[in-house]
C-alpha cells in the first residue's frame, strides 16, 4: 500500500497546479458558515440570546436555554453530514456544498429579522430553535464537503499541510463573529449610560446575523466557479459511485468500525479540546470570571490570532512524522493542563483578592418607573478601582413592585477590567488551550480523509466528525455550566468553578487512550481508492 | 498490542452500560431533590424545566452513543481492529 501508481500520483501532482484556488474557495465558503454559525454562541456566550428569546425570570435558566438552543445546532449536525454526505457521494462536492451554503446564509440572516420573547412569546424561541437547527444541517454537510474536496486535490506528501487551511476556518469564524460583534458593540457603546452596551443589547445584536447575506452571496458566487474534485470525477466516470452511500458506509461492518474508531479514537477528544479552549474559555471569561464582555472578547481575538499559524505548523509536520503522535500530544496536555488554567484565569480575576482603592468608589443610584407598569426600577452602580489597575463595576437592579406584599425582586451582576499585566496572563492562558487545539485539529482532516475510500468519503468521514466534534465538543459549554451549577450549594453559591471540566478531561482521556492503542501511526499515501 | 486490544474491548462493553446507569441514576437523584428545594421556595420553579431539557438531551443523544462504544468494545474484543485498514481493498 506504501506505493503509489505513477497514474494516481499524476492525477494527484497535476491537480496540485491549481490547489491555491481550490483552497481559497474551499476556505472562504467554509470560514464564512463556521462565522454563521458561532455568531449565536457567541452572543448565547454573552449572554444576550438568553435575555432575547427567553423568559427573563431566571436569567440562569435563561442562559442554560440560550445554551441549550446553542447545543442543538450541534446536535443536528451529524444527520446533516448523512444527509449532505450522501448527496455529496451521490452528486458530486461542488454541487452539495453549494446548497449547504445557501441553507446556512438563509437562516443565519432570518435569525436576525425574530422578535424577542417579550413580543412573541413562545414562538420567538421555537423559531430561533428551527433556524438554528437549520444552521446545524448546513454546517454538518459544508465541512466533510470541503474537507474531502481539498484533500482530493492534494498530493499525499502536502496533504495535512493543504488541508490544514480549512481547519484553520472554524477558529477564524470564531474570530470572524467576535470581531464584528466588537466592532458593532464599539460603535453603538454609550460610555455615558448605567449600561454601556444597552443599545447592541437591545437591537444591535441583530447586525453580525443579517451581516451574514452579503458574506454569503460573495461566497456562492466564488463556489460557482469551482470544478468538480478530479477523484470523484474519475469514480464517477468508472461507474464507481456508490449507489448507496449510507448504507455502505453504516451497514458494512468493516466500514462502521472505522467510523467507531474515528469518532472515540480521534473526534471525540478533538471536539472537547477545541471547544473548552475557545468556547468554554469566553463563556468562563464572561460568566465565571465576569470579565468585561468587551475586554473577554479582546482577550480571544488576539490568541487566535497569535495562535492561528500553528495549524498550519501541525498539518506541514503531520505530513512529516504522521498525524496520530501530534494529536495525541495535544490530547494529554490539554488533560494535564485544563484544571492548573481554569484557577489560574478565576485567580487572576478574582477581584476578592485584590487590594481596593476605597477612596475612589463611586456610587451611583437611580430609581425610575419602569415603562408601562406602576413598578419602579432601582439601579444601584458601584465604580471600584484597585491597586493593581484592575477595574470593577457592580451593579444592583431592584424591581419595587406596587403589588402589595410582593417581594422586590434584585439583580445582581459584575463587569471586572482588568489590568493590562492580567490581560496578557489570560491572553496567554487562551493561547496555550487554542495552541492544543491546533495540535488535535491541526492535522485531522487529512487523517479523515485517509482512513476512508473515496466512494463514501463525505458520508463517512462526516459523521465520526460531527459526532465528535459537534456532539461531543458542542455540548461542551452546556455541559460544563450545568455540571457547575448542580455543584451550587448553600454552603457554596457559586459551585465548584472547575468541576465542569471532569467532562472535557474524561472524553479526552477515553480518546487518548483508544487512539494511542488503536489508531495507525502512519498516514495512507493513496487515497484514490 | 493485540491483547491489549481485546482486554480494552471488554473494558468499553462493560463501561457503556454504566455510563447509562450513571445518567439514569442521576437524573432520578437530581430530579427529587430539585423538586424538593423548589416546594420549600430555595429554588425557582424554572430551574425544573432546564433540568429536564438538560437530561432529555443527555439521553437522548449519548445512550445511542454509548450503545455504539459498546459495539466499538465487541469488535474489538473480536479482533476486528487486530489488523490495520487503510484502504478500500482492505475494507
Amino acid at each position: 500500500m506504501a506505493t503509489v501508481s505513477a497514474e494516481k500520483q499524476g492525477l494527484q501532482t497535476q491537480t496540485d497546479k491549481g490547489i491555491w484556488g481550490v483552497i481559497t474557495a474551499s476556505s472562504v465558503g467554509t470560514l464564512i458558515e463556521w462565522y454563521d454559525f458561532y455568531i449565536f454562541g457567541s452572543l448565547a456566550a454573552m449572554g444576550i440570546i438568553g435575555k432575547q428569546f427567553f423568559p427573563s425570570d431566571n436569567p440562569t435558566a435563561a442562559f442554560l436555554s440560550s445554551l441549550a438552543t446553542f447545543a442543538a445546532g450541534f446536535i443536528v449536525r451529524p444527520f446533516g453530514a448523512l444527509f449532505f454526505g450522501r448527496l455529496g457521494d451521490l452528486i458530486g462536492r461542488k454541487y452539495t456544498f453549494l446548497v449547504t451554503l445557501i441553507l446556512m446564509g438563509g437562516s443565519t440572516f432570518l435569525i436576525g429579522l425574530i422578535p424577542g420573547y417579550a413580543s412573541w412569546g413562545a414562538a420567538a424561541p421555537l423559531t430561533v430553535l428551527v433556524l438554528r437547527l437549520l444552521q446545524g444541517l448546513a454546517l454538518g454537510g459544508e465541512y466533510g464537503g470541503a474537507a474531502t474536496y481539498v484533500a482530493e486535490h492534494s498530493a499525499y506528501n502536502r496533504r495535512g499541510y493543504f488541508t490544514a487551511f480549512i481547519q484553520t476556518t472554524a477558529t477564524l469564524g470564531l474570530l470572524m463573529s467576535i470581531g464584528v460583534i466588537m466592532m458593532t458593540q464599539g460603535i453603538l457603546r454609550d460610555s455615558n449610560a448605567v449600561n454601556p452596551n444597552e443599545a447592541f443589547e437591545t437591537w444591535g445584536w441583530r447586525i453580525p446575523f443579517l451581516l451574514s447575506i452579503f458574506l454569503i452571496v460573495i461566497s456562492v458566487f466564488i463556489r460557482m466557479r469551482m470544478h468538480e474534485s478530479p477523484m470523484f470525477k474519475k469514480v464517477k466516470a468508472e461507474g464507481k459511485v456508490s449507489k448507496n452511500p449510507l448504507k455502505e458506509s453504516f451497514t458494512k461492518k468493516a466500514n462502521l468500525k472505522m467510523v467507531l474508531l474515528a469518532l472515540f479514537g480521534a473526534t471525540a477528544g478533538q471536539g472537547v479540546v477545541w471547544y473548552t479552549g475557545q468556547y468554554y474559555a469566553l463563556s468562563f471569561m464572561n460568566k465565571t470570571c465576569a470579565i468585561d464582555s468587551a475586554q473577554a472578547n479582546e482577550i480571544i481575538m488576539i490568541a487566535i490570532v497569535l495562535v492561528t499559524p500553528f495549524f498550519l505548523v501541525f498539518g506541514w509536520l503531520s505530513d512529516k512524522i504522521g498525524r496520530k503522535y501530534i494529536m495525541m500530544a495535544g490530547l494529554l496536555l490539554a488533560i494535564l493542563a485544563y484544571r492548573p488554567i481554569y484557577q489560574t484565569m478565576y485567580d487572576v480575576s478574582d477581584i476578592s483578592k485584590k487590594k481596593e482603592l476605597t477612596e475612589q468608589t463611586k456610587k451611583d443610584t437611580k430609581t425610575e418607573p419602569i415603562k408601562g407598569k406602576p413598578d419602579m426600577l432601582q439601579t444601584e452602580k458601584v465604580t471600584k478601582a484597585f491597586e493593581d489597575g484592575t477595574k470593577a463595576i457592580l451593579i444592583t437592579k431592584t424591581t419595587q413592585f406596587a403589588e402589595a406584599g410582593k417581594e422586590p425582586k434584585v439583580e445582581k451582576s459584575k463587569s471586572v477590567t482588568l489590568n493590562s499585566g492580567d490581560k496578557w496572563t489570560m491572553i496567554g492562558l487562551i493561547f496555550i488551550q487554542i495552541f492544543f487545539v491546533t495540535m488535535v485539529y491541526g492535522p485531522i482532516a487529512a487523517f479523515l480523509v485517509e482512513i476512508f475510500p473515496t466512494k463514501i468519503r463525505y458520508t463517512s468521514m462526516s459523521l465520526p466528525y460531527h459526532v465528535g466534534n459537534g456532539i461531543f465538543g458542542g455540548l461542551t459549554p452546556y455541559i460544563v455550566t450545568r455540571i457547575i451549577e448542580a455543584t451550587k450549594t448553600e454552603a457554596q453559591p457559586s459551585g465548584d468553578i472547575l468541576a465542569g471540566l471532569w467532562y472535557p478531561i474524561g472524553i479526552a482521556v477515553l480518546t487518548l487512550i483508544i487512539g494511542m492503542v488503536y489508531l495507525p501511526a502512519r498516514t495512507d499515501k493513496d487515497v484514490t481508492d | 498490542m493485540n491483547a491489549l486490544k481485546k482486554i480494552l474491548g471488554i473494558v468499553w462493553l462493560v463501561l457503556a452500560p454504566v455510563l447509562i446507569v450513571m445518567m439514569f441514576n442521576q437524573l432520578f437523584t437530581e430530579i427529587p431533590a430539585l423538586e424538593k428545594a423548589i416546594a420549600s421556595g430555595k429554588k425557582p420553579a424554572s430551574e425544573l424545566q432546564s433540568t429536564y431539557l438538560f437530561w432529555v438531551i443527555t439521553i437522548t443523544i449519548f445512550v445511542p452513543i454509548a450503545f455504539g462504544l459498546a459495539l466499538f468494545g465487541y469488535y474489538s474484543l473480536k479482533g476486528e481492529y487486530d489488523r490495520t485498514v487503510m484502504s478500500s481493498a482492505d475494507l
